[in-house]
């Protein structure tokens, strides 16, 4: 097996006397396409805080491309290539959805502002579907524009990682194929995803290989085809 | 016009503009009003490099720029340091503590920032109403140093209060204009995503409040020669806090020239108010004037201009 791109070992978090996550291990290799499910409140979300940095972890390691980044503050950390989109999104209100980008590729991507910067932010917002709204500020867009600006201003990061986190929920079935094509493309030029999704259809189609949590703890992995066949999966999510 | 050159240029200009107007000696009430009309230019400045920029709002203005003054009165008192001195030392002790309430950040965003800027406020005072030393709550005066330029020392302390305005207005103008600017408002709109994009917010938080701190410290600092004679309700008045964000809020708060017009718009509002009605009137007239504008115009002046162009 490659060196792992990100490795998660051992890893706990801990809010006061619950435990988010228990013990969390994964390993997620270059290129490859990553699924992360599990029912509500079973700690997807918290270790995808932890992997990008919003929040400490109480005790374990995380290494991306063999470095030790689990006390790197989040901007290091997608400097380094780990970045991720939100759930809700957050976009940049004040300003119009090309300087959105151009803040991730000032900060993280190519580091360069002006006129290059714009061409950059024009290209990807273009290759996104997003190229007519560049002069418009987040607050015109709809509910999908919002979800692909998202993943555009993370694209301008240019990450090696992208984590991305429920780009999907409450998306109708078209524009979930959307999301899903402009991933798979990203994951063609190379670019290694983890996608946290609640939708099976979509994520089943899409990775390669699927961890499953329930309550902070590892429950299962493998293919999507084992994955769903796996009994302790099948009693996490409808009970015995 | 648009480079920084073109900037340092209009400065120049406008500093000239000021010791043309200092050697005119037209009526000495003049240079009193003018000099605190341009102090409000700085200290609405150096509030919206935090508040408007960052937006983190701070009610603990009078807290720095009292830092400013008092430093000054403690150099005047114990070793007759020049205005020059005072200048420097006053901004950076406001400026230590503008770093340390960056440190605040950490920690309390948004309502709970300003409200422990406020409480600042209120223990520096504390602090200051009991040091004998530096006059304690009932005061203490200040000698001015004989042989001012132009001929009087309100009118000299006028041209210096030009020339911070103009270093003031340039720095924030720089701050905007730069990546720090940008990184600024990215952080203002959603820290977590901004920290997420690659945006050091804290180190970015750092240099907003030090930088703001200083200026507001130096805005200070001249002021117990200009007084003559300082005593803590003065130096840590409300007027400050409420003008200091008063100011950028009615002018616009994502642009340096916000706060200019501002201060300017309201600085002139209160002298014509002061004279001709009672002083009393002042805080009145921002009070009503900013619930308008917060209510009608959020976007202040700036906003309402580029609403009415259609964008």
């Amino acid at each position: 097996m490659a060196e792992a791109l990100l490795e998660v070992s051992g890893v706990v978090k801990r809010f006061g006397g619950f435990t988010a996550l228990n013990g969390v291990s994964l390993a997620v290799k270059p290129g490859e396409r990553f699924g992360l499910i599990g029912p509500n409140g079973s700690g997807k979300t918290t270790l995808i805080n932890c992997v990008s940095g919003v929040l400490p972890v109480t005790a374990g390691s995380i290494r991306f491309e063999g470095r030790e980044v689990t006390g790197l503050p989040p901007h290091q950390r997608s400097r380094l290539g780990i970045v991720r989109s939100f759930q809700i999104p957050k976009p940049f209100t004040s300003m119009t959805v090309r300087d959105n980008l151009g803040i991730s590729l000032e900060y993280a991507g190519a580091r360069r502002a002006g006129a290059a910067g714009h061409a950059d932010a024009d290209e990807i917002l273009r290759s996104i579907g997003l190229g007519a709204k560049a002069h418009l500020r987040p607050g015109g867009l709809t509910q999908i524009e919002m979800r692909k600006l998202e993943l555009a201003r993370a694209m301008a990061a240019r990450p090696k990682l992208l984590i991305s986190d429920e780009a999907m929920a409450g998306l109708s079935s078209t524009e979930v194929d959307d999301i899903l094509d402009i991933l798979f493309r990203l994951n063609a030029q190379g670019i290694t995803i983890i996608m946290i999704e609640h939708i099976m259809r979509a994520v089943m189609r899409f990775s390669e290989r699927v961890l499953v949590l329930d309550a902070g703890e590892r429950i299962a992995e493998g293919t999507p085809d084992q994955v769903v066949r796996d009994p302790a999966v099948e009693k996490a999510y409808l009970g015995e | 016009m648009r480079g920084p050159a073109g900037a340092v240029l209009v400065g120049v200009v406008v500093v000239a503009a000021g010791i043309g107007l200092a050697l005119l000696k037209v009526n000495p009430y003049i240079y009193f009003a003018g000099y605190v009309i341009l102090q409000y230019v700085v200290i609405a400045t150096a509030w919206n490099i935090l508040g408007g920029y960052a937006g983190y709002v701070n009610f603990g203005t009078p807290a720095f720029f009292a830092m400013g003054a008092y430093t000054a009165v403690l150099l005047i008192k114990s070793v007759q340091a020049p205005l020059p001195v005072l200048l420097l030392a006053g901004g950076l002790v406001a400026a230590l503590l503008g770093l340390g309430i960056g440190y605040l950040t950490l920690r309390l965003r948004g309502t709970f920032f300003s409200i422990a800027t406020l409480a600042l406020a209120v223990v520096l005072q504390t602090v200051i109403m009991n040091w004998e030393y530096v006059g304690g709550s009932r005061g203490i005066s200040v000698i001015r140093p004989p042989g001012p330029p132009f001929g009087s020392y309100v009118t000299f302390l006028f041209t210096v209060m030009v020339g911070l305005a103009v270093v003031a207005v340039l720095a924030a103008r720089f701050v905007e204009r730069s990546w720090i600017g940008r990184g600024l408002a990215a952080l203002r709109d959603s820290e977590e995503a901004a920290e997420c994009m690659g945006v050091p917010t804290l180190r970015l938080k750092l240099f907003a409040t030090t930088i703001s701190g200083f200026l507001l410290g130096v805005a200070g600092a001249p002021f117990p020669y200009y007084v003559t004679f300082v005593e803590p309700n003065s130096a840590f008045a409300l007027e400050y806090a409420v003008n200091a964000l008063a100011m950028p809020m009615i002018g616009g708060t994502t642009s340096w020239i916000g706060p200019v017009i501002g201060a300017v718009l309201l600085g002139t509002a209160a002298q014509i108010a002061t004279v001709t009605i009672s002083s009393e009137m002042n805080l009145f007239i921002v009070g009503v004037v900013l619930v308008a504008f917060v209510v009608l115009a959020p976007e202040g002046l700036l906003g309402l201009a580029r609403r009415l162009r259609g964008h």
